[in-house]
């Protein structure tokens, strides 16, 4: 599967940008999914069985709502709603997915979600010092989750797992300082954010791009969010959270969303190259 | 706000950023046919197994989010909220009905949906299945509703 944006061509793997340090503190890739008709939570106890060995600790959390792209021609600025924003009334919205449950491994790095209508294997920093395991590595641990996940559903007869979106997010944390270690402002990692008198004290940046698929048909979108502030110690840290989600090919099983995570992983990369400064690249050791 | 709920921790970690904006801005209020349709789908989703007579399905609660986030990809604000009706093996039906024509959105699961449109005036009916790309309910409803 091939993403791209509107205005630019495909990108082809090696020209995919490469950083030796990476700032990644979390990568999330996930399916949402329907077809689980006979799904309740005492089957969780089975699917827990078949990953203890691996992910032997168990969290219990709230669902997850249901988000999908979909591309319209209203984007409009007074219409912009980049998540809607909130619950639904009385009325069961929740009551049919249960409860999500973490399958973390032992030393709490990985975890598999679990819930009616998702699935997701995150990887996540917990000491900072950890080196990102890198996609490829990632991406053959989910498609194992997932057949996993599909042998279960099977031999449970819960019902046939269909996608109905992926979606892949990269979370980046980092401190803005120079490559000699002394404070920085923002633009000196993000370039295009120039112009701005002084540090200002912190905020918020978000925005929207729709990616095409080979056919120019707009099937998925990158979600793009920058916060900013300041820590009590008072050095000043950036969290860039890119998340690519779209809606999987025609009658593809769940593990035929994996070339389109591995497509939303290559524009989550070269946008995060793109969007840094040639200062934060010789930080994060660009290949 | 953030456009996910499912990365673990990283989030929670995040510099603690406080941006408040301005309470007497009114131009992103919430969208005026935010509540109606809301409300219905709340209405919808709480419908029994069966709930026709046949032994129809629940209306999930896939379906039901995948409506709304049409509409908010699809209407501007101000725009007339649709009719809500379920329809038989777990979908809804998005209906508008005006002087000028008619439009017609069946949902059948997230990313399946078929479009009817028909204008009032000589001009041939719309027919066509929509999977993510909604341009063309865009398009109908700014002639019709």
């Amino acid at each position: 599967m091939i993403l791209h944006f509107p205005n630019k061509p495909p990108v082809r793997d090696e020209e995919l940008a490469s950083f030796a340090k990476a700032p990644v503190a979390e990568v999330s890739l996930g399916v949402q999914l329907d077809g689980l008709a006979s799904y309740n939570s005492l089957h969780v106890a089975s699917f827990f069985e078949l990953i203890r060995s691996e992910f032997p600790n168990v969290e219990e959390h709230g669902p997850l709502d249901p988000a999908y792209e979909t591309f319209g021609a209203s984007s409009n600025p007074s219409s912009i709603v980049f998540q809607i924003p909130l619950p639904f009334p009385a009325g069961g919205m929740q009551a049919y997915q249960g409860h999500r449950f973490f399958f973390v491994s032992a030393d709490g790095r990985r975890l598999i979600q679990l819930q009616k209508n998702r699935l997701h294997l995150n990887w996540r920093k917990l000491t900072g010092d950890e080196e990102y395991p890198r996609h490829p590595t990632l991406i053959e641990q989910f498609a194992l989750v997932v057949d996993k996940h599909s042998k279960w559903c099977a031999d449970n007869n819960l019902g046939l797992p269909s996608p109905t979106q992926w979606e892949i997010v990269y979370v980046n944390r980092f401190g803005l300082v120079a490559a000699d270690g002394a404070q920085c402002g923002l633009s000196d990692y993000f370039p295009w954010l120039s112009g701005m008198e002084g540090w200002t004290e912190d905020g918020a940046i978000q925005y929207r791009h729709k990616l095409l698929n080979e056919d120019n048909e707009p099937v998925a979108r990158l979600n793009t969010s920058l916060r900013y502030g300041t820590n009590s110690d008072e050095s000043r840290e950036a969290v860039l959270e890119l998340l690519v989600r779209g809606a999987p090919p025609a009658n593809a099983s769940l593990r035929g969303c994996i070339p389109a995570l591995t497509a939303g992983r290559n524009i989550i990369v070269n946008r995060f190259a793109d969007m840094t400064s040639e200062t934060a690249h010789d930080v994060w050791g660009r290949v | 706000m953030s456009f996910n709920t499912y990365t673990t921790q990283a989030l929670d970690q995040r510099p603690n950023v406080n941006v408040q904006t301005a309470g007497s801005i009114t131009m992103f209020s919430v969208h005026d046919w935010d509540s109606v349709v809301r409300n219905r789908l709340a209405q919808i989703g709480a419908l029994p197994q069966g709930w026709d007579g046949y032994g129809s399905e629940r209306i999930g609660e896939d379906v039901r989010w995948f409506a709304l986030q049409i509409l908010y990809s699809s209407m501007t604000k101000d725009q007339m909220a649709p009719s809500i009706v379920p329809i038989a093996g777990g979908g809804i039906q998005l209906e508008w009905h005006t002087f000028k024509g008619d439009i017609e959105l069946e949902i059948s699961r997230p990313n399946q949906t078929e479009l009817y449109v028909a204008f009032e005036d000589d001009r041939p009916i719309i027919e066509m299945p929509l999977s993510t790309d909604f341009s063309e309910l865009t398009k109908a409803l700014r002639e019709i509703a």
